[in-house]
């Protein structure tokens, strides 16, 4: 269901970001590489984001929760020495998955507002207890001695290879996400979220379907979570608060909800503003904050909502 | 002897003081269409919540298949073959076309719909039988049009094909020619003499010839009381119905207004 | 010393009931999802740090303050709210979100991004005797009896004023107030004042015990949540029972839970668990509570949406 401009819109993204470090390399400027990794990242964390929130309309500020495990698996690992990726990050993935599973068990039997309050508390239950654990690190946080090794060919710590890996990790889910939202499964997901007493009329319990998709959605944060971890060598339950899930919220509908390019343009976006937006001003957010404001008095689906009417969905 | 499909016992339904729902007992067989009357505000659409699990009683029970399914929620209900269809037009609407909301109620009756790779719209095996039944509903050459921008006619047989494709045995239909002109009304009415066969119907309506027309037995509920329940004929020449409610309907059956 | 940590609790805990009462009201009447609602409190306290000072008078300061937040809310009612009631949550939660970065960064290029501190009074410096000759500062004795007047003043506005009556039909079903022909928008901006002027008598009143900074609002917004979430959207007697439990149960908690937890771990193993878990103490209690009862403890009928 997605619209061919689009789907070359997305393409063409990628095929830049791919050919990225050359253009780096070319301009003596490795310093993007690093920065356009960043975004790579949060790029995943906000799809992750969209398969509940865009396909199952779940307002959910309980992703940051993910960023954090993600990262802190990771960071703990390796100051126990231990710098396998292939035991630190199947731990990783695995108790987001539980964790999505626990919170998203509670939060998901209830409704509207008070889904949002509830993940909302969930995430700072998570924030409190990263601080309170002064064993690693409290409120300082946790650096990372050395990345993850995967051991043999692929260096992490060689900066382009990152990238690239980064870049692989987002493709895959793209793929993944794309496939999702088209499946058996995305559609009642989907169909849940625009009128879920229809959904239930027909025989589904729609409760199952939208727990899975939080499990999913967890899951795939906590890979930006190891991710984000290795990038930055360092982690602290900055990672972690509510605002965090809000501002995963904001990148996403400044780039499109369920649009699957959105959050690529909405992480290259919102990296664009912080580093110039900055350079001019150090007040940027109180320009930025009324432009959020305006958009959800205004319009209906971020920068795609700008987009001539074939380009967007329906 | 017809099989019983559904049973309601002694059903209570109380809203803070005013009673909805006044002790009523019916029953619904299979190729049997039963209808409900009675004016407005008299509980009708109360009446299918409690059948369809919206709703809780405050006692008596609800009894589908041999089995007690008063405290049963909507989706199990409709798992079991209980299918309704809404007086107030209940779709998924946003990006969703005709075809789309037909092969989610396809989706729904075959299994779970946990399969994360295949994409659905390529899936035969919904996307045919959805063809199939807005080709008997006759709305087939309206499959790629957003449902939002169906006609008021339209989604109501729309929403007939979304119940008829969960494949149920039990239909509760909440005035399905409402709105509707007269010859999609009559198109509806067709349909459902020739389907009622297979199925244990309850019928909400307002208009008498469409009730007359299908109904087998006839319940009248006034105020939430079951006034009189019994066939067309008996209902016909029931003084205290008539009294009530038949005198005014006849009236507004003759002008037709649409709903 | 635990009759003296009760105090605080309860201190603390009509502290929350302030911000959360405003707030249970706009969203079950309003059905808004407002996360500002922090802000105005940082606004009051930051206008209170300011205003103390130049009028050289604690009462008349936080009064301007209380006042000023009241007028902020009105006005962020008519420019942002109205436009807000009929859209998505998620719309709601953009714009709100938006005024927070808004709110942060204003107060940051106005006040400066320094904490500031906000003395209390020497009138109320004091100690006054509780029984058995134990100390109790005035200043939060002070605070007690102003969330308790508050509470009753609450009480009879909503039980025993047609505004309240209002109110209280507009909590359980909102086309009800049309239909009794009251005016909406009116209602509303009353409402949302109401909510801005009791977040900002909280923030005005916090502000000498705890450091006036900004991001102060984020922090005891979703404690404020916790409250509502346990409490019931919708309901004031909620919200108070609710943030009385809270505000004793974090208090107290954090004060006793050291113990507490030395009696089943080894000392070293309970110094490192306390402080998170203490902090954790208010969310563990509110996912216990949502097992059990997922509407809250006296929901407003229909509220949940």
């Amino acid at each position: 269901m997605m619209g061919s401009p689009r789907k070359l819109a997305t393409a063409v993204l990628l095929i830049a970001l791919l050919l990225l470090p050359v253009a780096a390399m070319a301009m003596s400027n490795p310093f993007l590489i690093k920065l356009v990794t960043r975004a790579v990242i949060m790029a995943i964390a906000a799809l992750s984001l969209d398969i509940i929130l865009g396909l199952g309309g779940m307002v959910a500020f309980s992703h940051a929760i993910f960023l954090g495990v993600g990262g802190y698996v990771v960071a703990i690992a390796a100051s126990q020495g231990q710098f396998s990726a292939w035991v630190q990050w199947p731990i990783a993935l695995g108790l987001s998955a539980l964790i999505s599973l626990v919170v998203g068990s509670i939060s998901l039997r209830s409704k509207g507002v008070y889904f949002i309050m509830i993940t909302l508390a969930f995430c700072q239950l998570f924030y409190f207890l990263a601080i309170g654990t002064e064993a690693y690190g409290g409120d300082d946080g946790l650096a990372i001695p050395m990345r993850s090794s995967l051991g043999g060919v692929i260096d992490l710590s060689d900066k382009i290879t990152f990238y690239y890996f980064c870049f692989f990790c987002l493709a895959a889910c793209l793929l993944f996400a794309w496939r999702l939202s088209n499946s058996h499964f995305g559609r009642v997901l989907k169909a849940a979220s625009l009128n879920e007493e229809r959904v239930q009329a027909l025989g589904i319990s729609t409760y199952g379907y939208r727990l899975t998709a939080f499990v999913i959605a967890g899951t795939m944060c906590g890979l930006a979570g190891i991710l984000l971890a290795n990038h930055n060598d360092f982690v602290s339950p900055a990672l972690l608060g509510w605002m965090q899930s809000g501002d995963l919220i904001v990148m996403l509908v400044l780039g499109g909800i369920g649009t699957l390019v959105g959050p690529i343009v909405g992480a290259l976006f919102l990296l664009l503003i912080e580093h110039t937006l900055s350079t001019v001003t150090e007040h940027w957010q109180i320009i930025l904050g009324p432009v959020l404001v305006l958009m959800a008095l205004y319009s209906h689906g971020g920068v795609a909502a700008f987009l001539p009417k074939g380009w967007r969905r329906g | 002897m017809a099989e019983e499909l559904v049973r309601i016992e002694h059903l209570v339904k109380r809203f803070s003081g005013l009673v909805a729902t006044d002790d009523v007992s019916l029953s619904l067989f299979k190729g049997q269409i039963h209808a409900v009357i009675g004016p407005n505000g008299a509980g009708k659409t109360t009446l299918i919540n409690q059948l369809s699990g919206r709703l809780r009683p405050d006692s008596g029970r609800v009894i589908m298949g041999g089995q007690d399914v008063t405290y049963a929620s909507v989706a199990a209900r409709a798992h079991k073959g209980l299918a309704r269809q809404f007086q107030i037009a209940s779709l998924c609407y946003g990006e969703f076309t005709v075809l789309d909301n037909v092969a989610l109620a396809v989706q729904a009756c075959q299994g779970h719909s946990y399969r994360f790779w295949r994409d659905v719209s390529k899936d035969a095996a919904v996307v045919d039988p959805a063809m199939a039944m807005l080709k008997r509903l006759r709305i087939e050459h309206r499959a790629d049009v957003l449902a939002v921008n169906l006609s008021h006619g339209e989604h109501r047989q729309l929403e007939l094909a979304m119940a008829l494709a969960t494949q149920p045995t039990i239909l509760l239909l909440d005035e399905p020619t409402a709105g509707t002109s007269h010859d999609e009304a009559a198109r509806i009415v067709g349909l459902l003499a020739e389907i009622k066969a297979d199925y244990a119907i309850l019928l909400v309506e307002h208009d008498m010839n469409t009730v007359f027309a299908l109904a087998d037995v006839i319940t009248v509920l006034v105020n939430g009381q079951q006034l009189a329940s019994g066939p067309p004929s008996l209902i016909r020449g029931n003084p205290a119905v008539r009294a009530v409610y038949l005198g005014e309907e006849k009236t507004q059956g003759e002008t037709r207004q649409p709903q | 010393m635990l009759l003296e940590q009760c105090m605080n609790g309860l201190q603390f805990g009509l502290l929350l009931f302030l911000l959360a009462a405003g707030l249970s009201l706009i969203f079950g009447i309003m059905n808004l999802i407002n996360l500002a609602h922090g802000s105005l409190y940082m606004v009051g306290a930051f206008l209170a740090a300011t205003f103390t000072v130049v009028l050289d008078s604690f009462v008349l300061g936080m009064v301007v303050a209380v006042t000023g937040t009241l007028l902020l809310g009105i006005v962020l009612d008519v420019v942002v709210f109205r436009r807000l009631y009929a859209r998505t949550h998620l719309d709601q939660v953009l714009a709100t979100f938006g005024l927070i970065w808004f709110f942060d960064e204003a107060v940051r290029m106005i006040w400066g991004p320094d904490s500031k501190t906000l003395h209390v009074p020497a009138a109320l410096a004091g100690w006054v005797e509780l029984f058995q000759g134990i100390p109790y500062p005035v200043y939060r004795l002070l605070i007690i009896g102003v969330g308790l007047g508050v509470a009753v003043l609450l009480y009879v506005l909503v039980q025993h004023t047609r505004i309240g009556m209002l109110i209280r039909a507009g909590a359980s079903d909102r086309e009800m107030i049309s239909a009794l022909g009251a005016n909406i928008n009116l209602l509303y901006t009353l409402v949302v004042g109401l909510g801005a002027g009791l977040a900002a008598l909280a923030g005005v009143m916090a502000a000498p015990l705890m450091t006036v900074s900004v991001g102060m609002g984020e922090s005891i917004l979703i404690l404020t949540f916790v409250v509502i979430v346990i409490g019931g959207i919708g309901s004031i007697r909620g919200a108070f029972v609710a943030a009385v439990m809270v505000g004793m149960i974090d208090t107290v908690g954090r004060a006793y839970l050291p113990e507490i937890l030395r009696l089943v771990m080894s000392r070293g193993a309970a110094s490192t668990a306390a402080p998170g878990l203490s902090a954790m103490l208010i969310y563990l209690l509110m996912t216990v509570f949502l097992i059990l009862r997922p509407a809250g403890m006296f929901p407003a009928a229909g509220a949940q949406k």
